[in-house]
């Protein structure tokens, strides 16, 4: 197979993560979008792996694996914080969620 | 004697780990003790170094090895003199504090600040590598941060400190890589083998370089004219101790690296740069005189005092004589003992009075506290330059090396320069007999506070600092004696 | 006794000076002996020491590298000195223990007074420009602090810190004349200065000889209160009675005579710096005795005189008459000491210094009339009392000096200056001092009294005075031989009188002393200066108003106007940029502040477009 397919699907699935992120409200969303990133570069690695022969270490699988876990692990994560927020503010929408912006404007002490 | 030296580096070290957990009195004591054992043996190491020409308790360990940093520190006839000046403030501004304890007090923390600035000061004077010298110089910095921000204690405390570091610091980068640039380019950063190569084998480009950085930083802690604005700020802020160690100690440092450093290890660009620096001093000394004119603040006052004063010790760097660099020597030192009487009567008065606006305190001192107006009159007096006192010494022998400046120089500026630094000592005599006739002499105000005279402790503090300026008055050579085999060294070609 | 001790001159009286500071008010008797002792031990010393034959010099190290040295140097010309500081400063301190016994302040001013003499005495013995140049300021110090006794008074600090000021002004050319024949000679030491001055090829130059006896010699000007920069002394007349006569008249004012005879023979190289000395000194002295007559002060009309005889010493230096000028010095000590003092006593009389307030003390004040009479007849130079021998004996060298028959080469014209000047002022001298005479003694008084006759403290003193004022012509003359070889040596004019300038000298006084006394006659009342000053009396009174002039044309403007401009430019310029470069900095991190607002997304596009930017930049960059 040529390399280019994966490649163009995964660069279509990264764009689509990249939107998702950057545009949607809601942070559930936002979570899954990454998701999508993610899985972008799984097959870009995966498709790497058997372009490049790479017959010892497999070291492209190995980092899809290592992905797919950490994947795993910041979604539980992720759906924790919302869920935090979601009970503190009655709100998924993360363009609300502002409090750690710089709010009050410091004392100007040069 | 090696031994000795090395303890009195680190005794106001560990002195500084072990006063902040101690309660106000046992603290103020055990800070005097430390102190006057470090005056001790300062005095101790400067009989030893005695008027020899060669680095007396020298200390060599590796340090850094991979950058061939040494730990190297030693004493001469340069660094002796600004040793014991160091030591004897220290101990003079310890036992100030058992009376004096600016707000919000914790005397404990405060005194290990001083002695931590102790121990910076006094590394500075003894090392003899580029980068311990600079490691120490920093050091410095931030106890002083601490003492004009937490003890100031006035409104704009925080800026005027932020503003001290900010500025020396900026400073403080420019001489690095001046340091850096020497090191490398001489291929060693021992002070030593630097001075004695008086820059050979550095090209005239890169010692131009390394000079306009390092006299820079430098300029700025001394400090030199247009580079002095942080000062009056932070004295004004800082509390009497610290103002008394900022002018008596700190300023001395950044005079002390350009007679240690920039002068004997880059002599050509120093050469060229000159005649720049005498005009920049000379101003130095007109400007601040007419500066202090017009204050109203007492302690502002004595802050672009010194502005002028460091004029004459710059001016007299910048001649590149042995005679210039004496005279430079005697007024870093006779700046330090009068200066640092004038922070301390005035820091009293202030204290006194809750005010250091000159008319509000008022007249008649000589009649309402008729010894602290005397002690006032001397101080004013010797820091106007008045023979048989200390300060005479440093701007005359200043002025007499601007008259014939090292061979090579443009003489004809440097004597325009000579008038108008004796044209600086008339404004210098008339500010401070304008201040004496404001504060000193005049009527009693109707409905003034009675306050108290000199106190004990305050004699006792201050005692030192007018013995010393009568001293050195007197006797010149007493200082001079022990400078001059080593100046001779750093000018030599 | 050897001289090489003389240095113990000025210690004896520093170390007693200190200790009275310390603990003159905690002693018994407040420090009276201390300050007695503190002028009678140097004029023992005086006495032990003699006059040595040739200078006696001693030479220790002081400045390494420049030739400065720790030393002394002690011949007749300081031995003639030291008489006079310690015998004046002797009287003074003995005066002053009942003239200031009410006063509260008597200890630190008798240390002081001290610390004075000792300054005056390291000036005469020392052997050293540099030790010289720190006496010579010590001494402004302390007449500062002096006129500022009474601490109170606006006057009095006023007046001191003119005083300071002026002479400061001075004494840093002073300080700069030193530098130049110090450099060049290589030497701070007086006998290596004054060597290299005489050798052509090793020593000074002839340019810096004369720049630096010019500059030596506005040094003087200003601490002698000379013309341009007189002002200061009639205003220092705030200061206590016995301070005037100490440092205002016989001692310090007249220090710089001290120090260019000391220099005479490099001050006499120069053409230049004799003209000027000649021409300053002949302005001075007229100018001076005139605004004497025109004042209504009793202190200011002795100041003014004062200025104006130290004006005839200048003159007899600049003329070549080195031996006439330190007599005048020796001369007039004695009996402005004395008119000082007695004017002491009329003030504490009367309780003012106004002469309008005075007249007819004669009967009240017998002792102070006749003490006083005998200094008078001094100042105006009636024979044969002193001030009419070193008088005529000045104006008698002016005169050969004009034909050309003194070895100095001051022009002609200058030195037919002086004469004729000096010639004019002995003439305005006898009408002042006999209108101060009628004005004081005769006539009806014009004022309650205060207080009586002085106590034998005081009288003392100004008998002693009185004294001398009468007998040191005569001694001048009978000792001529031995005091010209002490001072100037035997090749500089002696105090030879010439019968027929005598003659014509007293001519003048006798026509002034009828002028003044017919006006007087006409209206005894009355004071006889205003008919005869008509309408340049207020000028004059005012000294023509110099100081008001450099008040507005020098301290005004550099006080009130350059000074407060210079901490304006200090704190928007300078200190301006470093606050600006803060504010700047502050408010640029203002700007990327506004991009922090807690958007995520907004970060993540930011973040998205600068990897995109990044990583077309690098492909771009590995393309080309």
């Amino acid at each position: 197979m040529h390399l280019l397919y994966p490649l163009v699907v995964s660069a279509l699935l990264f764009a689509l993560g990249l939107y998702g992120v950057l545009a949607r409200r809601n942070s559930v969303c936002v979570l899954m979008a990454v998701e999508l990133m993610l899985n972008a570069v799984n097959l870009d690695f995966v498709a790497f792996d058997a372009w490049l022969r790479d017959e010892i270490f497999h070291a492209g699988q190995v980092f899809a694996l290592f992905v797919i876990t950490i994947a795993a692990a910041e979604v539980g994560l992720g759906l924790a914080i919302v869920l935090a927020v979601f009970r503190d503010t009655q709100s998924v929408a993360l363009d609300q969620a502002r409090s750690l912006r710089d709010a009050d404007p410091p004392s100007v002490d040069a | 004697m090696r031994i000795l030296l090395l303890v009195l580096l680190a005794l106001p070290l560990a002195g500084a780990v072990v006063l902040p957990w101690l309660k106000d009195a046992a603290a103020t004591a055990v800070a005097v003790l430390v102190a006057l054992t470090g005056l001790v043996m300062s005095l101790v190491l400067a009989v030893d170094v005695g008027t020899s020409s060669r680095p007396h308790a020298v200390t060599d360990a590796s340090w850094i090895a991979s950058l061939g940093v040494h730990f190297h520190v030693g004493l001469d006839g340069v660094s002796s003199p600004l040793m014991v000046l160091t030591t004897l403030l220290t101990f003079l501004c310890c036992v100030y504090t058992v009376r004096v304890l600016p707000a919000p007090g914790r005397a404990g923390q405060m005194l290990a600040l001083v002695q931590l600035l102790q121990a910076g000061v006094l590394t500075t004077f003894a090392a003899a590598d580029l980068v311990l010298f600079f490691v120490a110089f920093e050091v410095v910095l931030i106890p002083m941060y601490f003492l004009i921000s937490v003890w100031g204690g006035g409104p704009a405390a925080g800026h005027a400190a932020t503003k001290f570091v900010l500025y020396t610091l900026l400073g403080s980068a420019l001489m690095l890589i001046g340091l850096l640039l020497l090191g490398i380019r001489a291929g060693t950063s021992d002070m030593t083998v630097l001075t004695q190569r008086h820059g050979a084998g550095l090209d005239s480009a890169s010692q131009l370089l390394a000079f306009i950085a390092i006299a820079l930083g430098l300029a700025i802690k001394s400090p030199l004219w247009p580079l002095h604005s942080w000062l009056p700020d932070a004295h004004t802020e800082a509390p009497t101790v610290g103002s008394v160690l900022l002018a008596g100690v700190l300023l001395k440092m950044g005079t002390y690296g350009l007679i240690r450093i920039a002068v004997p290890d880059l002599p050509t660009a120093a050469h060229d740069l000159a005649p720049t620096l005498a005009i920049l001093a000379t101003v130095a000394v007109v400007y601040g005189a007419l500066c202090c004119l017009a204050q109203t603040d007492l302690k502002r006052l004595i802050a672009y005092s010194s502005v002028g004063h460091m004029g004459f010790v710059l001016l007299g760097i910048a001649t590149l004589t042995s005679a210039g660099i004496d005279a430079a020597l005697f007024g870093n030192i006779a700046h330090g003992l009068i200066t640092g009487l004038l922070f301390f009567l005035v820091g009293g008065l202030k204290d006194r009075h809750h005010t250091g606006n000159i008319a509000a305190i008022g007249s008649g001192l000589f009649l309402r506290l008729p010894r602290y107006g005397a002690l006032l009159m001397f101080a004013a007096v010797a820091s106007l330059g008045l023979p048989g006192l200390a300060g005479f010494w440093g701007e005359v022998l200043a002025l007499l090396a601007a008259y014939h400046p090292a061979a090579g120089l443009p003489v004809a500026l440097f004597r325009v320069l000579m008038a108008a630094g004796f044209l600086g000592t008339l404004l210098t005599a008339g500010y401070f007999l304008l201040l004496l006739s404001r504060l000193a002499f005049g009527p009693v105000r109707p409905h003034t506070e009675p306050h108290d005279d000199v106190q004990a402790v305050e004699w006792l503090a201050w005692a030192p600092l007018v013995a010393g300026t009568l001293a050195l008055g007197l006797y010149p050579r007493m200082l001079l004696a022990v400078t001059h085999p080593a100046t001779l060294l750093l000018v030599a070609r | 006794m050897n001289s090489r001790l003389a240095w113990l001159l000025p210690a004896i009286p520093a170390i007693l000076a200190a200790v009275q500071l310390l603990l003159g008010a905690r002693l018994p008797d407040r420090g009276r002996t201390l300050a007695v002792l503190s002028a009678a031990v140097p004029l023992a010393l005086a006495f032990a020491f003699w006059f040595p034959a040739h200078l006696v010099a001693t030479s220790g190290p002081l400045v390494p590298g420049i030739g400065a040295t720790l030393g002394t140097g002690y011949d007749g010309l300081a031995a003639v000195l030291t008489f006079v500081v310690s015998t004046v400063a002797l009287c003074v301190q003995v005066f002053s223990t009942t003239y200031l016994r009410t006063d509260p302040r008597y200890p630190s001013y008798a240390a002081l007074v001290a610390l004075f003499t000792a300054a005056m005495l390291l000036v005469v013995v020392s052997g050293d420009l540099l030790m010289l140049l720190v006496g010579w300021e010590v001494m402004g110090l302390c007449s500062y602090v002096l006129i500022g006794h009474d601490t109170a008074s606006p006057i009095a600090a006023k007046a001191a810190i003119t005083a300071f000021l002026t002479t400061r002004f001075a004494d840093l050319f002073f300080t700069a004349g030193l530098f130049v024949l110090g450099v060049g000679a290589r030497s701070f030491r007086i006998t290596d200065v004054l060597a290299a001055a005489g050798s052509d090829r090793a020593g000074l130059s002839h340019t810096a000889v004369m720049v630096g006896g010019l500059l030596v010699v506005v040094g003087c000007v200003g601490k002698s209160a000379q013309f341009p920069l007189q002002t200061w002394l009639p205003d220092a007349m705030a200061g206590p009675t016995p301070v005037s006569a100490l440092i205002h008249a016989a001692t310090m004012v007249a220090a710089g005579v001290y120090v260019l005879a000391r220099l005479y023979p490099l001050i006499a190289a120069s053409a230049v710096t004799l003209d000027v000395l000649a021409a300053v000194s002949a302005v001075t002295m007229l100018l001076a005795a005139l605004a004497a007559l025109a004042q209504d002060d009793l202190k200011r009309v002795l100041a003014w005189s004062t200025v104006s005889q130290l004006a005839y010493m200048y003159g007899g230096l600049a003329v070549g008459g080195v031996n006439a000028g330190v007599f005048h010095l020796v001369s007039h000590a004695a009996f402005k000491a004395l008119l000082f003092l007695a004017a002491g006593s009329v003030i504490h009389a009367v309780g003012s210094n106004d002469l309008s307030l005075m007249g007819g003390l004669r009967r009240r004040l017998p002792w102070t009339f006749a003490t006083m009479s005998v200094g008078l007849a001094a100042l105006a130079g009636l024979p044969p009392f002193s001030g009419f021998v070193s008088k005529d004996a000045v104006l008698a060298v002016a005169y050969d000096a004009a034909h050309g028959g003194v070895g100095v080469p001051v022009g002609r014209g200058f030195a037919a200056l002086v004469w004729v000047s000096g010639l004019m002022t002995a003439g305005v001298t006898v009408a002042y001092c006999l209108r101060l005479w009628l004005r004081l003694f005769a006539g009806a008084p014009r004022s309650e009294h205060h207080g009586g006759e002085p106590a034998w403290t005081e009288r003392g003193p100004l008998v002693l005075l009185a004294a001398g004022a009468t007998v040191l012509g005569g001694l001048g003359l009978a000792r001529h031989g031995a005091f010209v070889r002490y001072v100037g040596g035997a090749s500089a004019p002696g105090l030879g009188l010439s019968v027929l300038q005598s003659v014509l000298v007293l001519a003048l006084a006798a026509g002034a002393l009828g002028l003044v006394s017919r006006v007087w006659r006409a209206a005894p009342a009355a004071d006889p200066a205003l008919p005869l000053l008509r309408s340049a009396g207020p000028a004059l009174a005012a000294g023509l108003n110099m100081d008001v002039l450099y008040l507005s044309a020098f301290i005004r403007p550099v006080r009130d106007r350059l000074a407060p401009r210079v901490v304006a430019i200090d704190r928007r310029l300078v200190d301006g940029a470093v606050e600006g470069s803060g504010r700047v900095a502050t408010g640029l991190a203002g700007a990327l502040r506004r991009l922090e607002n807690g958007n995520v997304q907004a970060y993540a596009t930011g973040l998205a477009v600068g990897a995109v930017a990044l990583a077309v930049g690098v492909a771009v960059g590995v393309g080309r």
